[in-house]
């Protein structure tokens, strides 16, 4: 028998917190997701000895004064700040550290906790071009440039407001069963199509809610028992100079490779999670990793997501259980390793073992020019 | 009346932003050029702000003949996607940024 790699063995993740008490601070949110998910893989904290963090507003601090607050002793340490395309990163960088052997036990951990000034600063000079092109322009944050975008897949594939309030509508059904998602209430269409228009097309319920959070991952060189195998993972960055139209992510170039590495395909995976930062892009990255066409979007959504036939975004994806800045990938990534750990609780899904999990985002003048995903399966004890 | 551009000296690849390199051909110079009409591929409207006098009309336009893909801020409300565009540039918070009003047709 060939000795078993890496696994992941453990999950944690905060409530996502819409009104936070004045006591909340990233550190302490970072440091609750951790504590939550070495609980969950018996571990303590004197047994870590990597740790990968992804915050925007942990500055002026860094991932190693992270490590000396929570007082551990670490022979690898990653910091990452590419938002949504973070999580991926991480877990890409920390399989191969402990396939490596430069560590035992790697702890990743992503989150932010935002005032309302914080995230005002945070979109308003996100990155050179933003601070200096778009913003002075009157086109702040991310809105109004994934509304445009909404508006061309809208004409290019016949998507309707009621398609995307569609998958809105499922997405809140499976945060229904999530203690930890911001919103919980059940979401009816015409809910969604009275919300207010923030940006037309997009409506207040196109656009992720800002919550305080973090999520955490915990991975063993040699796991016992129950873990969760990275068999294939991809990425690509800057992939098209953000001159392509944007509709199209970097998943699409490498897609055909990520399931050729797998060893499986689209119709193989038992549960899924697509980066959700609005509808149109959770829609066309399920395109790009081939499990439906341009062409048919209304109808997979009809037959596919609101039907439950395919699991996608089973926590309530960030539409619902909200975005944590930086968290907002490893909020998908947390949720797939959760179930294939069958560590879900009420909302365990059964018989699952293969689950593929996208990351995207850090957008430059006009969309996301990350992208990122794994493949990943359930191994037994 | 016109927007400017940065053109890549070695290969005329134009860019807007400015990059440090080419992303055509990696060359590191580039010279200005200028570009006035444009094509509407997407637009939206901000919310309105205290202050704000009109609508916040934001679009993404693709440069004509071959000019970059830009935001820009529009003058009035566009009627339809592909509408031809006059590009100018207008003073914001000390830098010059590109606006377009429609051309009548
Ligand atoms: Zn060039």
């Amino acid at each position: 028998m060939t000795r078993r790699g890496p696994g992941i063995v453990g999950v944690g993740e905060t409530p996502a917190l819409r009104h936070p008490d004045a006591s909340c601070t990233t550190a302490g949110l970072l440091a609750q997701a951790v504590g939550s998910a070495l609980r969950s893989a018996n571990l303590s904290p004197s047994q870590v000895d990597g740790l990968g963090v992804a915050s925007f507003t942990l500055r002026p601090d860094r991932a190693i004064d992270l490590a000396w607050q929570l007082g551990l002793r670490l022979n690898w340490c990653m910091q990452d700040e590419m938002g949504g395309a973070s999580a991926i990163n991480m877990l890409r960088h920390a399989w191969l550290a402990l396939e490596a052997g430069h560590a035992e036990t790697i702890v990743l951990v992503a989150g932010d906790h935002f005032t309302g000034a914080d995230f005002a600063g945070l979109v308003r000079g996100y990155n050179r071009s933003a601070q200096e092109y778009l913003s002075p322009l009157g086109c702040e944050g991310p809105n109004p440039l994934f509304a445009m975008l909404t508006q061309r897949q809208m004409a290019q594939t016949g998507l309707r407001r009621e398609d995307y309030g569609a998958l809105c509508v499922a997405q809140r059904q499976w945060a229904s069963a999530n203690p930890n998602a911001a919103y919980r209430q059940p979401l009816t269409l015409a809910d969604y199509l009275a919300a207010p228009i923030v940006a037309p097309p997009l409506g207040r319920l196109d656009c992720v809610p800002v919550v305080s959070g973090a999520s955490a991952l915990v991975l063993r060189a040699r796991p016992q028992g129950i873990s969760v195998r990275l068999i294939a993972s991809e990425a690509r960055y800057n992939n098209d100079q953000q001159e392509g139209d944007g509709l199209q992510t970097g998943i699409a170039a490498f897609a055909p490779a990520l399931w050729r590495k797998a060893g499986l395909g689209p119709e193989d995976m038992d549960v899924v999670s697509v980066y959700d930062d609005y509808p149109a892009m959770a829609l066309a990255q399920l395109c790009d990793l081939g499990f439906t066409s341009a062409g048919d979007l209304p109808g997979f959504i009809a037959r596919r997501l609101t039907t439950r036939d395919l699991l996608v975004n089973t926590a309530g994806g960030q539409l619902s259980a909200g975005q944590a800045g930086t968290a907002g990938g490893m909020h998908g990534l947390v949720e797939v390793s959760r179930q294939l750990l069958g560590m879900a609780a009420d909302r365990q899904l059964h018989g699952v073992r293969h689950g593929v999990v996208t990351g995207y985002g850090m957008v430059q003048l006009r969309y996301g020019m990350c992208a990122n995903a794994a493949v990943l399966t359930q191994e037994g004890a | 009346m016109s927007v400017n551009v940065h053109q890549c000296r070695a290969c005329g690849h134009c860019v807007y932003p400015a990059r440090l390199w080419c992303p055509v051909c990696g060359h590191d110079k580039n010279q200005p050029a200028s570009v006035d009409y444009a094509e509407l591929v997407a637009w939206t409207v901000m919310p309105q702000k205290e202050g704000d006098m009109a609508p916040v009309v934001i679009a993404t336009v693709r440069g004509v003949p071959d000019g970059p893909v830009m935001v820009v801020r529009l003058e009035e409300m566009p009627a339809r996607v592909g509408q031809r565009l006059r590009l100018f540039e207008r003073e914001m918070q000390g830098r010059k940024l590109p606006w377009a009003w429609t051309v009548a047709e």
